[in-house]
C-alpha cells in the first residue's frame, strides 16, 4: 500500500491517538487536528492526501470545514471521509452531496478504515 | 375545549345575542346595538327582549331550549319594526341567537354603518349552526372521554400508590396524576388535555433522549474499541497470551454494548417517525441469500445446519431490503442462539394466490414456554430474563422486526415448542401499493391486545406459596415481607421436618431454604432437606432456591445441585435475584407440569 499523508481532524484527543498511532503502524504519515480551524490552516500549508473529519466539533463543525474547503480551489481537491458518531445511513446522502467522498461512523474498526484508505493514492 | 368564541360567532353572522348560562349575562353585537339604538354601555336583560314568533311573550330562559324553530322572532320591547329572524344555539356555556334582521330598510343599514354588500351572502346561520354542531360533538366526545377518564381514575390512583415510591412528589403534581373524586366535570376535561400535552412532551422527550444518549454513547465506545483494536494488532508493542485474551474480552463487550446501543436507536427512531421505508424490488434469494451467508460462521462455529428453501422462483416483489434483511438476520440471529444441535430452514413461499410473500426461519432450538409467547415482541422481553447471560440481546430484536413487518403492511408471528424449536414465519404484501395504507391503519390498531400485558415481570408471585425453611437465629424478615408484599402466601418455619409436611400436603408451590440447616435443629442438614423434598412425589418438579451464607470457592453449590436444587443464592442477595429465579422457575415446572399430563 502506498503510504499517504492524512490528516485527522477530531475535537477529542483519546480518538486521535490510537488513530494516529495505528496508521503510523501501518506506514501512513499523519498530521492531527482538534478544531476545524487549524484544520483548515494545516492543509492550506500542506494539502493531505486524503482528510478523516469529524462531523460533530464545537466552534467551526465539519460541515463548515467541508464547505469551505470546497469553496477554496485548492483545497477542494482533498478527498474527504467524514467521521461521525452518527448512524452512518442517516448522515451519508447530506455528506455525499456537501461534497465528502465517504461517511465512516464511529465507533471506527480501524481494518475497515485501513481498507477504506487503500482506494487513495497520494496527490502529488 | 374552548366553545366557540363571540368574535367568531360575530364575523360569520354581525346580528347575534348571547346569554351565559351561568351569570346570565347578556351580550348584544355591536351592530345589533346599533340597529336596535342601544347605548353601547347599557345592559339588557332577558325581561327587555320580546319573543313575536312563534308565540308572542317575553323572552324566558327556561323556554329557550324548546324554542327549535329556525324561525324564530325577537325583538326590543319597543321596536317591533326592528324584528330579527334567527335561531338559537346552545354551546357549553351559552345560549346565542343569531339572525337577521327582518324588515330592514336601507337607511336602516347606512345607520348602523353598513352597505348592502357587508350583509353575508350566503347562510351565515347555516354556517354557524354547522360550526356549532361541530363544537357540540366535540364537547360530548370530551365528556365521554372524562367518563372514561373517571373509570381509569381507580387505575390511575393505585398506579399512583406504585408511583409513589419511583416518582417525586413534585414530577407527579405536575403530570396531574392526583386527581380525586367529584371534581367539576370541567376541572376534569382540563386536567385531561393538559396531561395528554405533557404525555405527549414526555413521550417526544424520551425519543429526544434516547437518540442523543445513543449518541453520545457512541463516542467514548469509539476510543475503547479502537484502542483495544489497536493494542491487539501490536501497535503498542507485542502482547502476552493472557494479555491478548483480556483484550479480546474488552473488544467483545465494546461490540455487544454498540449493538445494543445500536437496537435501541432503532426502536427509538421507529417509534418516534414510524421510519420511512425505502421501498425497491427484489427477490427472495437476493434478501435471504445474504442474510445466510452473513451468518454462515457463526452457525458453522456452533456446527449447525443453515438451509435455505426457496419455492418463490424468483419472484420480484416490493420492500424496503435493508429493513426486511435486518428482520431476517434477527430471526436467524435468534434461532442459532438458541438452537445447540440440529438445523436452521429459511423458508420462502407465495401465499394468498401469490399476493403475499411468506418467509418462515424454524429451528431445533430450546423452544419457547406458551406463557411467554403473547409478550414475546415487546420491547425489552427476554423470555426467562436468566438466559440473558447466556444469550446476550437487549430483548429489542423481535419488538423492531414486528414494528418492521407491520409497517410494510404484513404480519408476524411464532408458534414453539418447548425443547423441540420454534418457528417464526412473516408474510409481506408483495406489490407495495397495499403498503402504506395499511402501514397506517396498521399502527393505530396495533398497542391493543398484547400491550396491556407489563412486559418485565414473566410471571406473578399472586396467588403463590412458597415454602421458607431457614435457621431461627437469621432474620428472614425483608426476604418475607418483600414475598408478602408481591402477594405471596409464605409458610415459614425453621424446623425442616415441618416443612416437609407441608411440601408432603402439595400446599406449597416453591421452596426457598437455607444452605446449612443442620445447626438448628441438628435434625436434617439443608442437603438432607433438599434430597428428602425430591424424594417426594408431590415435588419432583416444585422450585427449591438454597440461600447460601457466604460462597467461598470450596462452597457446596455443587453438591445442592446434585441433589436437586433449582438455584443458589448467596448472600447478601438482591431481592429482585429472587424473584427472577422464581418467576423461571414457576414457568419451567408448569410446562413441566404440563408436559407430565399430556
Amino acid at each position: 500500500m502506498s503510504c499517504l499523508n492524512i490528516l485527522l481532524v477530531d475535537d477529542r484527543t483519546e480518538n486521535l491517538n490510537f488513530l494516529t498511532d495505528y496508521l503510523i503502524h501501518h506506514g501512513h504519515r499523519i498530521a492531527c487536528s482538534t478544531s476545524g480551524i487549524t484544520a483548515l490552516e494545516v492543509m492550506k500549508r500542506q494539502l493531505p492526501d486524503v482528510c478523516l473529519l469529524d462531523l460533530e466539533m464545537p466552534g467551526m463543525d465539519g460541515r463548515e470545514v467541508l464547505s469551505r474547503m470546497k469553496a477554496d480551489p485548492q483545497l477542494a481537491r482533498v478527498p474527504v471521509v467524514i467521521v461521525s458518531a452518527h448512524a452512518a445511513q442517516d448522515i451519508e446522502e447530506e455528506c455525499l452531496e456537501a461534497g465528502a467522498i465517504g461517511v465512516m461512523s464511529k465507533p471506527l474498526g480501524l481494518k475497515k478504515v485501513l481498507e477504506f484508505l487503500r482506494q487513495f493514492q497520494p496527490l502529488e | 375545549m374552548s366553545p366557540f368564541t363571540l368574535e367568531m360567532v360575530e364575523r360569520l353572522n354581525p346580528f347575534f345575542m348571547s346569554w351565559n348560562k351561568s351569570t346570565q349575562e347578556i351580550y348584544v353585537s355591536t351592530q345589533l346595538r346599533q340597529l336596535w339604538g342601544l347605548e353601547s354601555q347599557s345592559s339588557l336583560g332577558s325581561d327587555d327582549i320580546v319573543i313575536v314568533r312563534p308565540k308572542m311573550g317575553r323572552l324566558r330562559f327556561e323556554w329557550i331550549s324548546e324554542l327549535t324553530d329556525i324561525s324564530i322572532h325577537i325583538s326590543l320591547e319597543r321596536q317591533f319594526d326592528k324584528v330579527i329572524r334567527g335561531q338559537f344555539l346552545e354551546d357549553c356555556y351559552r345560549w346565542v341567537f343569531v339572525g337577521s334582521p327582518y324588515v330592514f330598510s336601507i337607511e336602516d343599514l347606512h345607520r348602523v354603518g353598513m352597505q348592502i354588500g357587508d350583509l353575508p351572502l350566503h347562510d351565515s346561520t347555516g354556517d354557524l349552526l354547522i360550526a356549532s354542531e361541530t363544537i357540540r360533538a366535540s364537547f360530548q366526545e370530551t365528556r365521554g372521554k372524562a367518563r372514561e377518564l373517571e373509570a381509569m381514575n381507580d387505575e390511575l390512583s393505585s398506579a399512583n400508590q406504585l408511583l409513589a415510591g419511583l416518582v417525586p412528589e413534585t414530577l407527579r403534581h405536575t403530570l396531574g396524576l392526583n386527581l380525586e373524586d367529584g371534581e367539576a366535570l370541567s376541572n376534569r376535561v382540563v386536567l385531561v388535555g393538559q396531561f395528554i400535552e405533557k404525555l405527549q412532551a414526555a413521550v417526544e422527550f424520551r425519543e429526544r433522549f434516547l437518540a442523543t444518549v445513543s449518541h453520545e454513547l457512541r463516542t467514548p465506545l469509539n476510543a475503547i474499541l479502537g484502542l483495544s483494536e489497536a493494542l491487539a494488532e501490536g501497535v503498542y508493542g507485542d502482547l502476552n497470551e493472557r494479555q491478548q485474551h483480556s483484550l479480546e474480552t474488552v473488544f467483545t463487550s465494546g461490540e455487544h454494548l454498540l449493538s445494543l446501543i445500536n437496537d435501541v436507536l432503532e426502536i427509538s427512531k421507529i417509534e418516534s417517525d414510524g421510519a420511512n421505508l425505502q421501498i425497491s424490488q427484489t427477490t427472495a434469494s437476493r434478501l435471504c441469500e445474504t442474510s445466510r451467508r452473513m451468518l454462515l460462521p457463526l452457525a458453522d462455529k456452533k456446527g449447525l445446519e443453515l438451509e435455505l428453501i426457496d419455492a418463490t422462483e424468483d419472484t420480484v416483489f416490493d420492500c424496503d431490503t435493508r429493513r426486511i434483511r435486518q428482520v431476517l438476520v434477527n430471526l436467524i440471529g435468534n434461532a442459532l442462539k438458541f438452537t445447540e444441535t440440529g438445523r436452521i430452514t429459511i423458508q420462502v413461499s407465495l401465499v394468498e394466490h401469490g399476493d403475499r410473500v411468506r418467509f418462515t426461519v424454524e429451528d431445533t432450538g430450546i423452544g419457547i414456554a406458551e406463557e411467554a409467547l403473547p409478550q414475546l415482541f415487546l420491547p425489552f422481553y427476554q423470555v426467562q430474563q436468566e438466559l440473558n447471560r447466556t444469550y446476550q440481546g437487549t430483548g429489542l430484536g423481535l419488538a423492531i422486526s414486528k414494528h418492521t413487518v407491520l409497517l410494510h403492511g404484513g404480519n408476524i408471528e411464532v408458534s414453539s415448542v418447548v425443547g423441540e424449536g420454534s418457528a417464526f414465519s412473516f408474510w409481506l404484501p408483495r406489490c407495495a401499493s397495499s403498503v402504506s395504507n395499511q402501514a397506517v391503519a396498521l399502527t393505530s390498531v396495533e398497542p391493543d391486545s398484547e400491550a396491556k400485558e407489563f412486559p418485565f415481570i414473566a410471571c406473578d408471585l399472586k396467588a403463590m406459596t412458597l415454602l421458607v425453611v431457614t435457621l431461627p437465629d437469621i432474620d428472614e424478615t425483608p426476604l418475607i415481607d418483600y414475598l408478602q408484599e408481591q402477594g405471596t402466601q409464605v409458610l415459614h418455619c425453621t424446623d425442616p421436618l415441618e416443612g416437609l409436611r407441608s411440601v408432603l400436603n402439595g400446599s406449597v408451590d416453591g421452596i426457598i431454604t437455607q444452605s446449612d440447616l443442620s445447626d438448628s435443629t441438628g435434625t436434617m442438614g439443608g442437603l438432607e432437606f433438599v434430597s428428602c423434598v425430591r424424594a417426594l412425589p408431590t415435588a419432583r418438579n416444585l422450585p427449591v432456591i438454597v440461600l447460601a451464607s457466604d460462597c467461598r470457592e470450596d462452597s457446596d453449590e455443587g453438591r445442592f445441585h446434585e441433589v436437586g436444587s433449582d438455584a443458589y443464592v448467596c448472600r447478601p442477595f438482591r431481592m429482585v435475584d429472587i424473584v427472577v429465579r422464581l418467576c423461571n422457575l414457576v414457568d419451567n415446572a408448569r410446562t413441566l407440569t404440563k408436559e407430565g399430563s399430556i
